[in-house]
């Protein structure tokens, strides 16, 4: 039986990288730029912003490259500093806000996400475009990226509940926005 | 359920190719990280070897006042920006022969070089005290045997210096509160009793009353004496021409 080591499958490139070979870098850079883009890009509204943050996340990585020590993936590493980076960019915009509410979720998951599946990845994008700074982030965060809200609370420095709320207000969003559409395609049909 | 995360997995999987652009600005952004880490371990090794230098300096002056013995000792002081006035007084080179000839020179040369010496002193340093002080302890030094401690000298070395040191500090002191006559009055003082300390029996020595009376003898020589006698009257006869000339 053949075992693949598959979070060590990097490892000389890795190594060459942190040898500062410039080749191993682009190497690198051209086998995991284009996912990392996608991160950048679902936090930042612009391409060419995420191009940005995506360059800083990629030079970041490079100069910390010695911190990894192998023990997960490296795209899971590479995809936690996307997403650092975009926060940053964020804060840095100061568009971030996150407005506090005393009211209790009752969180009907399962109709955001019947409304979401009906969405083509584009509309999914676009929605999420839409979507105010602070929500965007806890959105992306828990929904795709697969964050808890323990450490979306740490990462953001907000309060557990603050990001319970946030990603209710942002399903309740996008779940409105979705059958607004739904129903001025119905009308003009 | 496969359908419910279908977008999920559709976003996190999804690739958009970035321009040129980008790489381009990582590059650059790595080519100044390691420019600036060359800067920063160029200014760590300049600060490292300041420091070592710095500690070297300060370990020299206290550790390096050589004494060497063979036939000459030697005794070595740094020489100071400050008290460069006066540097041959600090600096004392003995020959282990004048321990036995009492500083009397025996050739020509030896008394040459004690004369050049001392017009370098005086040259230098005026004050004649400070050198007379600086004799005088080279003097106590002579008596150190050669073939002694080296510690013994070391610390003759060192207490000479510091007397030295103090009595040029006072000389400094007392220079600065004079005006320019007085100093200029002292000095001459001081060169008068240099003057009446040169020992003139040496000098004698050397001009003998022969070679003087020689010499005399070929500037008063017959030729000579008759040439000068012509050129001094056929001056004096043009003079009286061009006088009796202006008064025609």
């Amino acid at each position: 039986m053949k075992v693949i080591d598959l979070h060590h499958k990097h490892k000389s490139l890795i190594e060459a990288c942190l040898k500062n070979n410039r080749n191993a870098q682009f190497q690198l850079y051209k086998q995991f730029s284009a996912e990392m883009l996608s991160v950048c890009r679902m936090y930042t509204k612009d391409l060419h912003y995420a191009e940005d943050v995506m360059s800083k996340g990629f030079l970041k990585a490079f100069t910390q490259l010695h911190r990894f020590q192998f023990q997960g993936s490296f795209e899971g590493w590479l995809r936690k500093i996307m997403t650092r980076e975009s926060i940053d960019f964020l804060r840095r915009q100061k568009k971030v806000e996150f407005p506090i509410d005393d009211f209790r979720i009752h969180e009907k998951e399962d109709e955001t996400e019947e409304v979401l599946d009906s969405v083509r990845i584009e509309e999914a994008q676009y929605l999420i475009d839409q979507l105010p700074e602070g929500y965007k982030m806890v959105f992306v965060m828990y929904e795709i990226e697969g964050y808890r809200h323990k450490e979306i609370a740490e990462l953001l420095s907000i309060k557990e509940s603050t990001s319970k709320s946030q990603l209710f207000k942002a399903r309740k969003y996008i779940a409105e926005a979705i059958n607004s559409k739904k129903t001025a395609n119905g009308k003009s049909k | 359920m496969e359908n419910r995360n279908n977008w999920k997995n559709q976003l996190r999987n999804r690739k958009v190719t970035p321009s040129d652009e980008a790489w381009l600005a990582i590059e650059a952004g790595l080519e100044k990280k390691n420019s600036n880490q060359l800067k920063k371990k160029f200014i760590i090794t300049l600060i490292a070897a300041s420091f070592i230098g710095f500690v070297v300096f300060l370990s020299i002056p206290t550790q390096t006042r050589t004494i060497e013995k063979s036939n000459t000792v030697k005794v070595k002081t740094p020489i100071q920006s400050d008290q460069s006035v006066f540097p041959e007084a600090l600096f004392l080179e003995v020959n282990s022969a004048l321990t036995s000839a009492d500083s009397e020179p025996n050739s020509e040369t030896q008394t040459n070089a004690t004369l050049t010496q001392s017009k370098l002193n005086t040259k230098k340093e005026p004050n004649s005290s400070l050198i007379s002080v600086a004799e005088n302890k080279k003097s106590e030094t002579l008596k150190i045997p050669a073939k002694e401690e080296k510690i013994k000298a070391s610390k003759a070395a060192i207490e000479l210096l510091a007397e030295v040191e103090a009595e040029l500090a006072q000389t400094i002191e007392i220079n600065s509160t004079y005006s320019p006559d007085e100093e200029a009055e002292i000095l001459l003082a001081e060169a008068k009793l240099m003057i009446q300390e040169v020992d003139y029996d040496r000098l004698y020595e050397f001009a003998q009353a022969s070679d003087l009376l020689a010499e005399a003898e070929n500037n008063l020589s017959e030729e000579r004496l008759q040439g000068k006698v012509w050129l001094f009257v056929q001056s004096n006869v043009k003079h009286l021409e061009t006088a009796f000339a202006s008064l025609k």
